[in-house]
C-alpha cells in the first residue's frame, strides 16, 4: 500500500532525481490550546470579564463551568454564532442543532481546562468553592495577566469573544452539570 | 456504518476543505515547485501528487478543527500522534531517507489508528495520516535539495 500514497510517490519520483532527502529535528509548532501560558491569560481575562458579586458573595464569583465554556469560546470564536443560536432556542430542544450539540459535548469534555485550573489555583490565584471559583489568596496574579495582555494588544479575538458573550444569556440548564 | 455515523462531517470535510488556507511561505508549494523543477519530464506527476497532498491536508486541517470543537481530548491525541509521527520518520532504521519518508503514510496510519480508527473508521485514518504527512513537508521537517557534484549538500 505504500507505493499508493501521495508522500509514496512523490519520494519515488524524487528518487530517481538528483535530489537529496532531508528530514530536520525541527520541531512541529504545537497548538496554542496546549500552551499553558495562553490558557492562563484566557481565564484570567474570563474571570474578570465576567466573575460577579452578588448579595451571597461579596466577591466575585463565577460558576466553575460556565468559567469552562466561557474559555472554551474565547479560543475558538468562531463558536459564537453557535452558541447564541442555543441560548436563542434554549428552550426548545427539538430546534437545537448539531453544532450545538458538538459544542456541549466539547467543553463539558476540555479536560485541559481542568488541569489548568488546578495549575492556577496551586498558584493561589483563583481557587474553587463549591461550585464556584473564587479569587485565591493571590488575586493580583491574574490581573497583572491581562494587564499585560491588553497594553500590548494580545489576544485581541480572544477577549473580544469573551465581551460578546456578556451579551448572551448562559443559563444553567445550558451548563448541565454545573 | 461509520460513513453514516458520520455522514455530516464527512460533509462539512468535502465543503470546507478547500477553503481551507495552508500556510504560505518557504514550505509546501516552494518545496513542490522545487520537485517539479527536479523532474522536468515528471512535472505533470509531481503537480498532481501535491494535489492530493495539499487536499489531504486541507481535509485533515477541517478534521482538526471538528475535534478541536467537539473532542478536546482526541485532539490531544492527535498533536500526541504527530510528536509521534515526526520522531518515527526522524528514526526509523531504514537503508535510505527516501525509504522512511516512503513509509510516512504507513507510520502515521499505525500511530492514528488506534485513536482514531475505533470511532472514525480505517478511510478517515487513511486520509488524516495523509494530511499529517503533507504537514510534514509543509511545516518543514520533511525536506529535499539538489545533490552536489561531489555527493554532498
Amino acid at each position: 500500500m505504500a507505493t499508493t500514497s501521495p508522500i509514496a510517490r512523490l519520494a519515488a519520483l524524487l528518487a530517481t532525481s538528483n535530489a537529496e532527502p532531508e528530514i530536520t529535528a525541527e520541531r512541529l509548532v504545537p497548538s496554542t490550546l496546549y500552551d499553558l501560558d495562553y490558557r492562563v491569560v484566557i481565564v484570567a481575562a474570563a474571570f474578570q470579564m465576567h466573575a460577579v458579586a452578588d448579595r451571597f458573595s461579596p466577591r466575585p464569583r463565577i460558576q466553575n463551568t460556565r468559567l469552562k465554556l466561557l474559555q472554551f469560546v474565547a479560543m475558538r470564536p468562531w463558536l459564537l454564532p453557535t452558541i447564541r443560536h442555543w441560548s436563542a432556542n434554549r428552550g426548545d430542544s427539538l430546534r437545537l442543532i448539531d453544532g450545538e450539540e458538538g459544542l456541549r459535548k466539547g467543553f463539558m469534555t476540555d479536560t485541559m481546562h481542568d488541569k489548568v485550573m488546578q495549575f492556577i489555583a496551586a498558584s493561589g490565584a483563583l481557587r474553587r468553592e463549591e461550585v464556584y471559583v473564587v479569587p485565591g489568596i493571590k488575586p493580583d496574579v491574574l490581573q497583572g495577566l491581562r494587564s499585560v495582555a491588553e497594553s500590548n494588544s494580545l489576544f485581541r479575538s480572544e477577549i473580544a469573544a469573551l465581551s460578546e458573550m456578556l451579551s448572551i444569556t448562559v443559563t444553567n440548564d445550558m451548563l448541565e452539570g454545573w | 456504518m461509520m460513513w453514516l455515523m458520520h455522514k455530516s462531517l464527512y460533509q462539512k470535510m468535502d465543503s470546507a476543505a478547500e477553503l481551507v488556507s495552508l500556510p504560505h511561505g518557504p514550505t509546501f508549494d516552494l518545496k513542490m515547485t522545487s520537485a517539479e523543477d527536479l523532474l522536468p519530464e515528471s512535472r505533470e506527476a509531481v503537480q498532481a501528487v501535491a494535489n492530493d497532498l495539499r487536499n489531504d491536508w486541507q481535509r485533515a486541517v477541517v478534521f482538526e478543527q471538528e475535534l478541536s470543537d467537539r473532542m478536546p481530548d482526541l485532539h490531544a491525541a492527535l498533536e500526541r500522534g504527530r510528536r509521534r509521527l515526526l520522531m518515527k520518520v526522524r528514526t526509523h532504521p531504514t537503508s535510505s531517507p527516501w525509504e522512511a519518508i516512503t513509509l510516512a503514510q504507513d507510520f502515521a496510519e499505525s500511530i492514528f489508528s488506534d485513536d482514531f480508527s475505533p470511532i472514525y473508521g480505517t478511510s478517515m485514518v487513511r486520509d488524516l495520516s495523509s494530511g499529517e504527512v503533507a504537514r510534514l513537508v509543509g511545516a518543514c521537517p520533511i525536506n529535499w535539495k539538489v545533490k552536489a557534484a561531489n555527493g554532498h549538500n
